[in-house]
C-alpha cells in the first residue's frame, strides 16, 4: 500500500498507468435502448395536430391565396389602381369565360330614360341597346327602362375587360380592391406585430420584477384600458390625421395591453420554478433568463393572441373607413372601398359585393385559422389525436 | 365587499378624470372657430369667441371645461349641431332609441346564442353542430355594418318588407320597433354568434365532467343533464363575453344607426366630430367611457352573483 | 328550460309578425311628405346661418310680407302677411310698413309694432352678437346705423334711437334706409327670402335669456319657440322628423292646401331614393351618384345656383417655390379640364371658367342675369377664346414655363402640389384624385399632385394649422350677389378677416370699391360694366380658380301639383303653395 501525502504529486508509476490495463465491470456496453421514434418537441407535435384539422388548413390555403392575390392581381390585370378612365366609370364587371353564361357579362339597366333619347346616337351609341324592359309614362313623357352593354354605351372598346366593374374614376375595381387588400393586410400585419412587441416588453418588464415596478405598471394599463376603444382609435385619427400611420398608431395605443396582461401572468407563473431559480444561482444576467429562459413559455399564448387580433385590426380599419376616417386617397384599402360602395349601393351593388365578400372571407379564415391553432397549442391537448 | 367596491369606483372616477383631460387636450387643441359660414362677419365671430372663452390661452379653457364639470356638473353646450343646447339636453333625446337599438339586440342575443350553444353542444360533431359552427364563425367574422349594407339592399330596396328609416312617429311601440327590425338584427348577429361559442365550448368541456357522469347514472337523459347541472356553470364564462360585447354593439351602432337614421348617439358622435362641434364630442366621448366603466364594474360585481364560489375582491 | 326559451323565441317572433301585419292607417289628408338633409340645428332665426331653418321658418313664421305665386303661373307678387298692405314709401329713403291687426301667434297673443321693434333689437343687439344680424342691416336694403348699432360691442356709441327702425304708432313700423331703394327691394327684404326677418315671441326669448344677456336658448327645443304662420310646428324630433300642421286661423290661411307637412331628416342618400322609389316622398334633389339615374326622367327639373365650386390658391406656401407667382397660377387654371369635372365627377353640372354665378343680378330690377348681359357674355367669350372654359394644356405649359422663369427655378425642378380638402366631400375627393393623374400629363411630369385631407375642422380652421397647402377646394358663395353681382368676390378682399388664399391685390380692391359706390350701385346696368371690369383682372390675376358652376336638380312626385309652370327667378317652384292631387 503506498501512502500519498497531501499536497504531493502523484508518483510518476502511478500517473503513467497505461490504458490498456483498464476494462470496464460488468456488461461490456452500457447502452441504452435507443427511441425507435423520432423525438417529438411541443411545437412539433401542435403542427402535427394543426395539420390535421382540415378546417384550419383550409383557411390557412385561403389567407394564402388571398395574400398572393394580393400581391399578383395589382400587376397583372394591365391596368393600375390609379389608371383612370372617367368615361368608362361605374363600369359592372365582365369577366371572359363567365360573359357567355349571361352572368358579369357587362350589361346593365338603366332605369327612366325617355324613349326619344334612345334615338340619339351621342348618349346611345349604335348597338348598346340590347333589349327594352318596361315601357310606361310619367307626365306625357314614354319612358323606358332598358338593358345596355354598358361597356358599349360608355364607348369602351369591346376587348376591354374589368371583371370586377369600375369605380367612380372608371378605375378598375379589382386592381383596387386586391391592393386595398394588400393595405388591409398590412395595416393588420404591423399593427398587430408593434402591439407584440410593445406588449411582450412591457409585460415581460412588470411580471419579471414584480413588486412596485408592477404595481405602477400595471396600474397605468388598467387606467388606459378604461379607455374605450371606440373613443381611442377615434381621438388618435383626428389628432393625426387620416393615413396608414395614424391608423396603425390609434390600433396600437391600447392594443399592447392584452398581450403585456398575458405576458405578465406567465412570467408569474414561471419565474419562480426551480430552473429559473437554478440559472439564477448561476448567476444568469435578468436579460437573459426573461428572453431565454421565461419567455419561450410564452410563445404559443402570444401567437394565438395574435392571430386572433390580426381580423380585428382589419375590421377596425374599414370600420374607420366608414365613418370617414379612413386612408388618404388614391389609395385603397378594402375599408374605404366598402364605404365608396355604400355611396352607391342602390345603383351599382357589385361595388359593395366584391369588397363585401373579400373581407368576409378573410376575416371567417383567420378567425378558423385561429381557432385551429388555439387548439393545437394548447398544451393540455399536447399528444391528443384530433 | 364594500371596500372593494369603493376601491373600483375610486379607479373609475380616476380613469374617467384621465379620459376627460386626455379627450379635452386631444380634441381641443385643434383649431376651432365655431362659426363656417362665411356671410357672417369677424367681428360677430370674434365677439362670440369671447363669450366662449376661445380667446383665452388652453390651460385657462381648461380649468373653465373642469371646474364646470365639478362645480355645475356641467359639460358645456354644442355650438354646431345643436347651439346653445346643454350637451345633457342632446343626450336625454338621442340616448334612448340607442338604448333600445341596443338592449333590443342583447335581449334577443342572449336566448338565441344560448340556443344556438346548447343545441350545438348536444349534437357535438354531427350535421347539425357542424352547420351550426359554420353560422357562428360567418356571424363572429363578418362586420355588423356588411350585415347591415346587405340587410338595407335585399329587405328594403330588392324586396320592401321592412321599412327604409327608423319611425320616430310610431304610435305603438311595436311599430316603432317594427322599424328597427334591421338594425337590431345587424347588431345581434355578432353576439349571438358569440355566446353560441362560448357556450359550446364549455358545454363540451363540462359534459365529460364527473357531476355529470353522476347525473346521468341517476337516470337523467343527456339533454336533461345539459341543462339543468351544465348550463349552470357555463354561464360565468358567458358573463366574461358580455362587456366586450356591449362595447362591440356601441361600436356598431355608430355606423348602423347613421345606415338606417335612427336619431341616436351613434350618429350624433359622428356628426359632432365631422361638424367639429368640440364642446360636444370631448362630452360624447366621456359618456361612451362611462358607460364602458359601469359595464365593467357591473358585470364583475355579478361574477359574485351568478356563482357564489366567486368572492370579489376577498382579502387574504 | 328549453321549453321556456322555445316559448320565448315563439312569442317574440309573433310580436314582429303581428307588428309586420298592422294595417297602414289610410286618411284623405293632404300630406306633403319633404325632406331635409341635416335638422336645423336650433329654430331661432336671429343666430343660426343654416339654411335648413329656411323650411320650418317659411311654413311656421311669419314675415311682414310674403311672396306669392301668380294666377298664370309665370311670376310672383307680394302681398302683405303680417303687414296689412304693401309698404308706404314716405320720402326717398323712409318707408312706413302698417301691420295687419288681427296677425297673432299660435297662442293667441297679438302681433303689434312691439313685438317687431323687440324682435329687431335684440337682433341688432351688440352684446347677444347675433350671426344673421347683417341679414337686417344690410340685405336688399342698407338700414341707417343698424350695422354700427350692432357691431358697437360694449362701447356704447350709437344708441338704439339713432338706427332707422322706428314705432310709429301700435300697427306701424318705419324704416329708414341709407340710399333710395325700390318697393321690391324693401318687400324682398322683408319676406322670407330673408329668415331672419320672421319675429321672434319675446317670453320665450326673454326666458332664455342668461344673466348677462350675452346668449338666449330661444328655439333651442319645440317648448323655446312659438309659431305664428301659415302652419304649427306640431311634432320635432330631433334628427327624424319635423311635422307642421295646417293654422286654420292664419290670415292668408286660403293660399296654402296641404294638411299637414311631413319633413324627414335623412342624411343618407339611399334611403331618400329607396323613400323616393317607394312613392314616400314627393321631392327629390339626386346627388352626383343618383343623378345618372334620373337624368333623363321627365320629373327633372333644373335651375342655375348660387355656388360656383372654386379653389383657392395658396400664395404663401415655404414649400412651393413657383408660389406667389401670376403665371403659376394661370398655369393651374388652364391645366382644370372643367368638362371632364362638372360632368363626370361632379355630376352633370355645368363648367365654369368664370366666378360670377348664374343667379348673380336675379334679384335686380329686370332680373337681368349678369352672365346673360352683355359685358358678362364678353368675359365668358374671353375666357371660351383660351380653351373650352379656359382649358388649354398649350397655354398651361407655357405659362408652367414663364413661371420656372419668374421665380428663377431650375427647368427640371418638380413641383409638387399639395390639394387640402374635408374627406367627407365625395366630389372634391373624386376631383383631387383625377387631377393627381391628369397635372403630372399636362405639365409632362413636372408638377405631382399630392393629397392632404382632413376631418373634424372647417378649411378654415385647417389654414389656420398650416401654411403648406397649395390648393384648398371652396364652395363660398353670397346671397348678395343676387341683388349684386360683383359682391361674390368679397371674400378676397384684404378687409375680410377669414381671407382663404393669403392674396391680395391693390387694382381688384380699387375696382371692388367702385363697384360698391352708392353711384354704381344705383345703376344697374354700369354696376354690369364695372363688375366686368372686375372679373376681367380676377382673371388676369387668377385671384383663384372657378371650376364647376352648381346646378339644383329637383324631381317632384306626380302627385304634387306646383303652383308655377316654370322655375321663377327669386322665387323657385313655391313648393309650399302647391297642392295634393292623388
Amino acid at each position: 500500500m503506498m501512502i500519498i501525502e497531501k499536497g504531493r504529486p502523484l508518483p510518476e508509476s502511478l500517473a503513467n498507468l497505461p490504458d490498456a490495463l483498464f476494462e470496464p465491470v460488468g456488461a461490456a456496453s452500457a447502452q441504452d435502448e435507443a427511441f425507435k421514434t423520432e423525438p417529438v418537441g411541443f411545437y412539433r407535435d401542435a403542427f402535427n395536430r394543426l395539420r390535421k384539422s382540415r378546417l384550419s388548413m383550409i383557411s390557412l390555403y385561403i389567407i394564402i391565396a388571398i395574400i398572393l392575390l394580393a400581391l399578383i392581381v395589382p400587376e397583372i390585370t394591365g391596368y393600375s389602381y390609379t389608371q383612370q378612365n372617367v368615361k368608362a366609370k361605374n363600369l359592372p364587371p365582365k369577366i371572359p369565360v363567365l360573359e357567355n353564361l349571361g352572368i358579369c357579362d357587362g350589361t346593365q339597366v338603366l332605369t327612366n330614360r325617355k324613349k326619344s333619347s334612345l334615338e340619339n346616337p351621342r348618349r346611345f351609341p349604335e348597338g348598346c341597346v340590347l333589349e327594352i324592359l318596361n315601357e310606361y309614362d310619367v307626365n306625357g313623357v314614354t319612358v323606358v327602362d332598358v338593358l345596355v352593354d354598358a361597356y358599349a354605351y360608355s364607348g369602351v372598346p369591346d376587348d376591354e375587360y374589368h371583371w370586377f366593374g369600375t369605380d367612380y374614376l372608371g378605375r378598375d375595381i379589382m386592381t383596387r380592391l386586391f391592393r386595398g387588400t394588400r393595405v388591409s393586410l398590412l395595416i393588420a400585419f404591423i399593427s398587430v406585430l408593434t402591439n407584440l412587441i410593445i406588449g411582450v416588453i412591457y409585460g415581460s418588464i412588470a411580471g419579471y420584477y414584480g413588486g412596485k415596478v408592477d404595481m405602477v405598471m400595471t396600474h397605468f394599463a388598467e387606467v388606459l384600458d378604461g379607455l374605450p376603444y371606440i373613443v381611442v382609435t377615434i381621438l388618435f385619427m383626428i389628432l393625426f390625421g387620416s393615413g396608414m400611420f395614424s391608423i396603425i398608431l390609434a390600433l396600437t395605443v391600447t392594443g399592447w395591453i392584452g398581450t403585456a396582461r398575458l405576458t405578465r401572468a406567465q412570467f408569474y407563473r414561471f419565474k419562480g420554478r426551480e430552473y429559473v431559480l437554478a440559472a439564477r444561482t448561476l448567476g444568469t444576467p435578468d436579460r437573459k433568463l426573461i428572453f431565454r429562459h421565461i419567455l419561450p413559455n410564452t410563445i404559443g399564448p402570444l401567437i394565438t393572441r395574435s392571430m386572433i387580433a390580426i381580423p380585428g385590426a382589419i375590421f377596425s380599419e374599414s370600420f374607420l373607413a366608414y365613418i370617414g376616417l379612413g386612408i388618404k386617397p388614391p389609395e385603397p384599402s378594402i375599408g374605404t372601398l366598402l364605404s365608396v360602395g355604400q355611396d352607391v349601393l342602390l345603383q351599382y351593388p357589385t361595388q359593395t359585393l366584391f369588397p363585401a365578400v373579400l373581407i368576409s372571407v378573410l376575416m371567417i379564415a383567420f378567425n378558423l385559422f385561429s381557432n385551429g391553432l388555439r387548439d393545437a397549442l394548447d398544451p393540455t391537448r399536447r399528444g391528443e389525436d384530433v | 365587499m364594500f371596500k372593494y367596491l369603493l376601491g373600483r369606483i375610486g379607479a373609475m372616477l380616476l380613469t374617467l378624470f384621465l379620459v376627460m383631460t386626455l379627450s379635452f387636450w386631444v380634441i381641443r387643441l385643434m383649431p376651432m372657430s365655431i362659426f363656417e359660414n362665411p356671410e357672417v362677419s369677424p367681428e360677430i365671430q370674434a365677439q362670440l369667441e369671447a363669450e366662449m372663452h376661445l380667446d383665452k390661452p388652453m390651460i385657462v379653457q381648461y380649468f373653465y371645461f373642469i371646474e364646470g364639470i365639478v362645480t355645475r356638473g356641467d359639460f358645456g353646450t354644442s355650438v354646431k349641431v345643436r347651439p346653445g343646447l346643454d350637451v345633457f339636453d342632446i343626450l336625454a333625446i338621442r340616448i334612448p332609441p340607442t338604448v333600445v337599438l341596443n338592449v333590443f339586440s342583447l335581449l334577443i342575443s342572449l336566448p338565441l346564442g344560448i340556443i344556438v350553444g346548447v343545441a350545438a353542444a348536444l349534437q357535438r360533431n354531427k350535421a347539425t353542430d357542424n352547420v351550426l359552427s359554420f353560422l357562428i364563425v360567418i356571424c363572429i367574422s363578418v362586420p355588423s355594418f356588411v350585415f347591415a349594407s346587405l340587410l338595407q339592399y335585399c329587405l328594403t330596396y330588392v324586396w320592401p318588407i321592412f321599412p327604409t328609416l327608423y319611425d320616430s312617429q310610431a304610435t305603438t311601440f311595436g311599430a316603432q320597433l317594427y322599424s328597427m327590425v334591421l338594425p337590431i338584427i345587424a347588431l345581434a348577429l355578432n353576439p349571438i354568434a358569440t355566446i353560441g361559442r362560448y357556450l359550446r365550448g364549455e358545454l363540451i368541456e363540462t359534459l365529460n365532467s364527473d357531476y355529470m357522469l353522476l347525473a346521468r347514472t341517476k337516470g337523467l337523459s343527456r339533454t336533461q343533464a345539459t341543462i339543468f347541472h351544465a348550463f349552470r356553470n357555463s354561464l360565468v364564462p358567458i358573463a366574461n363575453t358580455i362587456i366586450p360585447m356591449i362595447t362591440g354593439i356601441m361600436g356598431g351602432s355608430l355606423v348602423v344607426e347613421k345606415m338606417f337614421a335612427v336619431p341616436g348617439m351613434g350618429g350624433l358622435l359622428i356628426d359632432s366630430i365631422l361638424a367639429g362641434d368640440h364642446f360636444l364630442t370631448v362630452a360624447l366621448l366621456i359618456f361612451y367611457s362611462a358607460i364602458s366603466l359601469v359595464t365593467i364594474l357591473i358585470v364583475d360585481i355579478s361574477y359574485g352573483l351568478i356563482d357564489p364560489r366567486i368572492r370579489v375582491g376577498g382579502g387574504k | 328550460m328549453k321549453r321556456r326559451n322555445t316559448l320565448v323565441v315563439l312569442g317574440m317572433t309573433a310580436l314582429l309578425l303581428a307588428v309586420c301585419l298592422l294595417p297602414a292607417a289610410a286618411s284623405a289628408e293632404k300630406v306633403l311628405r319633404y325632406y331635409l338633409t341635416g335638422d336645423c340645428p336650433i329654430l331661432n332665426g336671429h343666430d343660426s346661418v343654416d339654411v335648413s331653418l329656411d323650411t320650418p321658418i317659411s311654413y311656421c313664421g311669419a314675415f311682414p310680407y310674403r311672396a306669392v305665386p301668380d294666377e298664370d303661373g309665370l311670376g310672383y307678387s307680394y302681398v302683405g302677411d303680417l303687414a296689412a298692405e304693401l309698404p308706404i314709401q314716405v320720402d326717398e329713403t323712409t318707408w312706413q310698413i302698417k301691420l295687419r291687426p288681427e296677425a297673432k301667434w299660435q297662442n293667441g297673443d297679438p302681433i303689434n309694432a312691439d313685438t317687431f321693434i323687440y324682435s329687431y333689437k335684440m337682433l341688432l343687439d351688440p352684446v347677444l352678437s347675433n350671426q344673421m344680424a347683417d341679414f337686417l342691416s344690410d340685405f336688399n336694403i342698407t338700414i341707417v346705423n343698424a350695422k354700427e348699432y350692432s357691431l358697437q360691442g360694449t362701447s356704447n356709441t350709437v344708441a338704439w334711437e339713432d338706427v332707422g327702425i322706428k314705432k310709429i304708432d301700435d300697427y306701424t313700423l318705419e324704416i329708414k334706409t341709407t340710399s333710395p331703394c325700390s318697393m321690391t327691394s324693401v318687400c324682398s327684404h322683408f319676406s322670407q327670402n330673408n329668415r331672419a326677418i320672421a319675429p321672434v315671441y319675446e317670453p320665450l326669448y326673454e326666458a332664455g335669456m342668461n344673466a348677462e344677456r350675452t346668449n338666449t336658448t330661444y328655439g333651442t327645443t319645440l317648448d323655446m319657440w312659438m309659431s305664428c304662420g301659415p302652419y304649427t310646428f306640431d311634432t320635432w324630433t330631433f334628427d327624424s322628423i319635423q311635422i307642421y300642421k295646417k293654422n286654420p286661423d292664419y290670415w292668408l290661411a286660403d293660399l296654402f292646401h296641404y294638411d299637414t307637412v311631413e319633413v324627414r331628416v335623412i342624411p343618407e342618400m339611399n334611403a331618400r331614393v329607396e323613400l323616393w322609389e317607394s312613392g314616400m316622398l314627393d321631392y327629390l334633389s339626386p346627388d352626383a351618384n343618383t343623378i345618372e339615374t334620373y337624368i333623363d326622367d321627365p320629373r327633372m327639373v333644373e335651375y342655375p345656383s348660387l355656388t360656383v365650386y372654386h379653389i383657392d390658391v395658396n400664395c404663401k406656401n415655404p414649400e412651393n417655390p413657383l408660389c406667389g407667382t401670376v403665371a403659376w397660377r394661370k398655369a393651374l387654371y388652364h391645366a382644370m379640364n372643367r368638362e371632364v369635372i362638372a360632368e363626370s365627377l361632379f355630376g352633370y353640372l355645368e363648367p365654369s371658367g368664370t366666378y360670377v354665378n348664374g343667379q348673380a343680378g336675379i334679384l335686380s330690377e329686370n332680373a337681368l342675369l349678369y352672365r346673360d348681359s352683355e359685358p358678362g357674355k364678353a368675359v365668358a367669350e374671353l375666357v371660351d377664346s383660351w380653351g373650352p372654359y379656359g382649358y388649354n394644356p398649350e397655354l398651361a405649359r407655357e405659362y408652367l414655363a414663364k413661371a420656372y422663369e419668374e421665380a428663377g427655378v431650375p427647368e427640371d425642378t418638380v413641383i409638387t402640389v399639395r390639394m387640402a380638402f374635408d374627406e367627407s366631400d365625395t366630389a372634391w375627393k373624386a376631383t383631387a384624385e383625377y387631377l393627381m393623374e391628369e397635372l403630372p400629363v399636362i405639365f409632362e411630369g413636372k408638377v405631382q399632385l399630392e393629397i392632404d385631407t382632413y376631418a373634424g375642422m372647417s378649411t378654415t380652421d385647417y389654414k389656420k394649422t398650416t401654411d403648406v397647402w397649395d390648393l384648398s377646394p371652396n364652395d363660398w358663395s353670397r346671397s348678395a350677389s343676387r341683388t349684386y353681382p360683383y359682391t361674390c368676390f368679397y371674400y378676397y378682399l384684404s378687409t375680410y378677416s377669414s381671407h382663404p388664399n393669403n392674396f391680395f391685390d391693390e387694382e381688384f380692391e380699387a375696382q371692388y370699391a367702385v363697384c360698391d359706390s352708392d353711384e354704381v350701385k344705383s345703376d344697374y346696368d354700369r354696376m354690369l360694366e364695372e363688375t366686368a371690369k372686375l372679373e376681367r383682372i380676377y382673371l388676369d390675376k387668377v385671384i383663384q380658380i372657378p371650376v364647376v358652376q352648381h346646378v339644383n336638380y329637383d324631381m317632384f312626385s306626380t302627385r304634387l301639383k306646383l303652383p308655377v309652370s316654370t322655375y321663377i327667378p327669386g322665387f323657385g317652384w313655391g313648393i309650399m303653395y302647391g297642392d295634393i292631387v292623388e
